[in-house]
């Protein structure tokens, strides 16, 4: 979308249409930035050091990138194995970012002794803020694109797009279409379902129990997989009935409210 | 006679934190802010009128399944039907109706030239070659993509900007503190 979204300033903008309008991995720079430092004010209201914040936010962001790129690799051996194709894996995965990141920094709080669950605490509003501006990432890339639809909340990518080459290669568009059949904005659905997280979960009391991040993971995996639904990207994968993030959902919900009811027995 | 004031010498009011509160307490308007950008970009993109090439079973001169069927039926399957021509540089359309989507994914690809124009220009070379000709219909087995490790890296080092600002930071405040 980022070249049409030039296109259309460019009257107004000349060649800085160009600068303005950010790529992928711009958004995802913006987003985490911000979220880092609203992580660092939360922790601070929660009795974490700036600088214990930072060393934990650094692993955490560290384990995230590698658990965000991880997951379309694992993908792609699992590919590999069903049909003997290797398909070098490409793009992020959300899923696999937060878990990364979760695990990463949940390892370095507690080698530093400190409450894990309070610090989740204070990264959940963040959490959602940042997924808001991934996915405008991924809808200035094409990416993560919807299934095709009449509705009047369809969008078209231009020529080129990911949807555009994929209607194309389906045989449901000429290859000389100016654009792409419309699709749902899943993108833009995703974006929401980041604000609508972050406004609920920072509304919520924080006593650092960990109940902020718990409502934050249960929200963002209900989102996601009614958000799956529209999606139309083929390349995502599945397990079984269920798409891959559908499935990490469900066990991202399970584990972390099993983990948190641990917590709070031992805690007594 | 007036008494000699005291001099007072202001000290600078150093508030640990005070950035990342000031950040923090603007973020819901921020994110407000990001709602309209939504509708706007939602707006944006909102579907254009359908230009040549969208799909009319009814014109002999464009006939393209409509959108739902053909779904399942890839472009060099379809019988009788006969790709525009691949011509080098001629683009992304080009190259999209010879699946070069799939150099993407590292997926062999049909007369393809210079797939990295037809995306971001991230990750994707393309060598030339003749694709073998099955009746009318050219079948996408000849050239391979190959995913250019080194301009991938070069793409995604980007994002490790955040973890030097972070690790920067750190340095900063512990130095100050």
């Amino acid at each position: 979308m980022r070249p049409r979204l030039v296109m259309l300033l460019e009257p107004w903008l000349g060649s800085l249409a160009a600068l303005v309008v950010p790529s992928y991995a711009v958004m995802l720079v913006i987003g985490s930035l911000l979220g880092a430092i609203v992580i660092v004010d939360e922790a601070r209201r929660l009795g974490f050091a700036r600088r214990d914040s930072l060393a934990v936010l650094s692993v955490a962001y560290a384990c995230g990138l590698v658990g965000a790129y991880l997951v379309p690799a694992v993908q792609g051996v699992v590919a590999w194995s069903d049909n003997g194709r290797f398909v070098a894996p490409t793009g992020m995965a959300a899923y696999g970012g937060l878990i990364g990141g979760v695990l990463g920094g949940s390892v370095m709080l507690a080698r530093m002794r400190r409450p894990i669950w309070t610090f989740l605490d204070a990264t959940a509003p963040a959490l959602g803020l940042g997924y808001f501006f991934a996915r405008l990432g991924c809808f200035s890339a094409g990416c993560d694109y919807g299934r095709i639809t009449t509705s009047r909340l369809g969008i078209t990518f231009p020529a080129g797009s990911y949807a555009f080459r994929d209607h194309v290669a389906s045989g449901a568009l000429s290859p000389d279409a100016p654009s792409s059949l419309p699709v749902h904005p899943t993108q833009l659905y995703a974006a929401l379902s980041g604000v609508v997280l972050y406004l609920l979960v920072r509304a919520m009391p924080s006593d650092g129990d960990g109940r902020r991040f718990v409502a934050l993971v249960i929200g963002y995996g209900v989102a996601r997989s009614v958000i799956e639904v529209f999606r139309g990207d083929a390349s995502r994968g599945h397990i079984g009935a269920l798409s891959t993030s559908q499935m990490l959902a469900v066990v991202t919900v399970l584990v972390t409210l099993a983990a948190w009811r641990r917590a709070r027995v031992s805690s007594g | 006679m007036m008494a000699a004031r005291p001099s007072v010498t202001l000290s600078p009011v150093v508030d640990p934190g005070g950035f990342e509160r000031g950040i923090a307490r603007r973020m819901p308007q921020l994110m407000l802010g990001g709602l309209a950008l939504l509708v706007i970009l939602w707006w944006m993109a909102a579907q254009p009128p359908p230009g040549p090439g969208w799909g009319d079973p009814n014109n002999p001169q464009q006939p393209w399944p409509q959108q739902g069927q053909g779904q399942q039926q890839g472009y060099g399957q379809q019988p009788g039907r006969v790709p525009p021509p691949n011509t080098p540089s001629s683009g992304c359309s080009a190259c999209a109706g010879l699946d070069c989507a799939d150099c993407l994914s590292g997926i062999d690809c049909a007369d393809c030239v210079d797939c990295g124009d037809c995306l971001s220009g991230l990750d994707c070379s393309c060598a030339v070659s003749k694709a073998p000709v099955v009746g009318a219909v050219p079948v996408a087995t000849g050239a391979r993509c190959s995913t250019n490790p080194w301009k991938r890296l070069a793409g995604s080092s980007g994002l490790l900007l955040p973890l030097v600002v972070m690790i920067g930071w750190r340095r900063r405040v512990r130095r100050y503190s």
